[in-house]
């Protein structure tokens, strides 16, 4: 990827999609700056790195044409809780690259505009316990899923001691059954021996969920996204990153 | 919701159809080589223009819709320009007022005509109409007109 003209990107928060309304978003990382200048600093001041925090703003148009899938049902259901958000920077496929974190949703306006002109929403989220994270989609909501299967494998790397591996999943639409999502891992592309590292719970309607897998995970560096389908049809997104 | 896809002659179409639905105006969704093309002090020919700037691809993230995405916001300007025979100056101006009137005994409005389905039959999300102009005369043909600007909204 080159420079980019943002145009097309992909937004996932919660159980919905927001790519088609958001026209503006803002997505940071920043680490507190401790003061540590004593004495000993040679008459320089000296800083530490503290608490990091992500935060995320996203400003579009008001949409209200798909009841309760809609981007403000979603938003209104997990507001002043913890939910998932995801960015791809051009058109989510399987492999491409995304940022996600989870976070506490504090802000959400609805509606909010002038006489004349379109509608606007605003939503607001701050990291809750989690990075901001670079990863890889795993599986593309825009592959309904209907029987049970694995994404394609992507080598992402070994999980060192310090790190995590992170997962974020939204199911963007769910009906006639539960798709239950889970990640594994092996030391080869083919998936000769997998080892499942995490399972999320089962979905049977739009919602996100955030896992966590704790390193050290030394021998394998091979991922994929697998899911089980009791019945129907899904769409989910799986995006996974170390950090 | 209105369809996905952004077939701007159909969104002029769809603007002409409306104003159709006035009595006594003739409308077209462009240029006609002949203005106005009615007689008599009550009729009146409409013509939808393309307004500057014509077409904004990106009022929103997003690309053009498909079964599994929703299509990216897009927003039309475009003119609906009206006029009148100056045969009789009084009653042009008259016609212009009767068509940029609204509400309650304006059984000509062009705003009226436009707002009773915002969606234009499904082909728009939404259509605004901000303004109308004064009347004045139309350097090229010689006829009284007016004109209200239009933005419609659609998911391409």
């Amino acid at each position: 990827m080159a420079l980019l003209v943002f145009t097309t990107p992909d937004l996932f928060v919660a159980g919905a999609e927001a790519s088609a309304q958001a026209t503006s978003m803002s997505f940071s990382r920043e680490g507190a700056e401790l003061d540590a200048t004593t004495f000993g600093s040679e008459g320089w001041a000296e800083v530490r790195g503290g608490l990091q925090t992500t935060e995320l703003t996203v400003d579009g148009y008001a949409d209200f044409a798909l009841g309760a899938l809609a981007l403000d049902a979603q938003l209104a259901a997990a507001l002043n809780g913890t939910t998932e958000f995801t960015v791809t920077p051009e058109a989510v496929a399987d492999g491409s690259l995304a940022f996600m974190f989870s976070g506490l949703l504090k802000e959400h306006t609805p509606i909010d505009g002038e006489v004349g002109q379109l509608a606007k929403l605003t939503f607001g989220m701050v990291g809750a316990r989690s990075p901001l994270v670079r990863g890889t989609v795993l599986s593309s909501p825009r592959t309904n899923r209907v029987a049970s299967g694995t994404g394609t494998s992507r080598q992402l790397g070994l999980v060192g001691a310090t790190q995590r591996l992170w997962v974020g999943i939204h199911c963007l639409a769910s009906t006639g059954g539960t798709i239950t999502p889970r990640i594994e891992s092996d030391d080869a592309t083919g998936f000769p021996s997998a080892t499942t590292r995490a399972t999320g719970a089962g979905m049977t309607a739009p919602g996100s969920q955030w896992l966590s897998v704790t390193g050290p995970i030394a021998t394998d560096t091979w991922w994929r996204a697998a899911w089980t389908v009791s019945a129907g049809t899904h769409a989910i997104l799986v995006t996974a990153g170390i950090q | 919701m209105a369809t996905l896809g952004l077939d701007l002659r159909e969104l002029r179409q769809a603007v002409a159809d409306a104003l159709g639905q006035v009595d006594g105006l003739i409308p077209h969704r462009g240029a006609t080589a002949q203005i106005p093309t009615g007689s008599g002090d009550q009729a009146v020919v409409v013509v939808v223009y393309p307004d500057d700037p014509y077409v904004s691809y990106h009022e929103s993230f997003g690309r053009s819709g498909t079964v599994s995405e929703r299509g990216a916001v897009a927003r039309v300007n475009l003119l609906v320009r009206a006029y009148v025979t100056t045969a009789d100056w009084t009653s042009a101006q008259d016609t212009l007022d009767e068509l940029a009137s609204t509400g309650a005994g304006a059984g000509r409005s062009v705003f009226d005509a436009l707002m009773v389905d915002r969606t234009l039959g499904g082909v728009v999300e939404t259509i605004h109409v901000a303004q109308a102009s004064a009347y004045r005369q139309d350097q090229d043909t010689g006829y009284l007109m007016a004109e209200w600007a239009l933005t419609l909204t659609k998911r391409r």
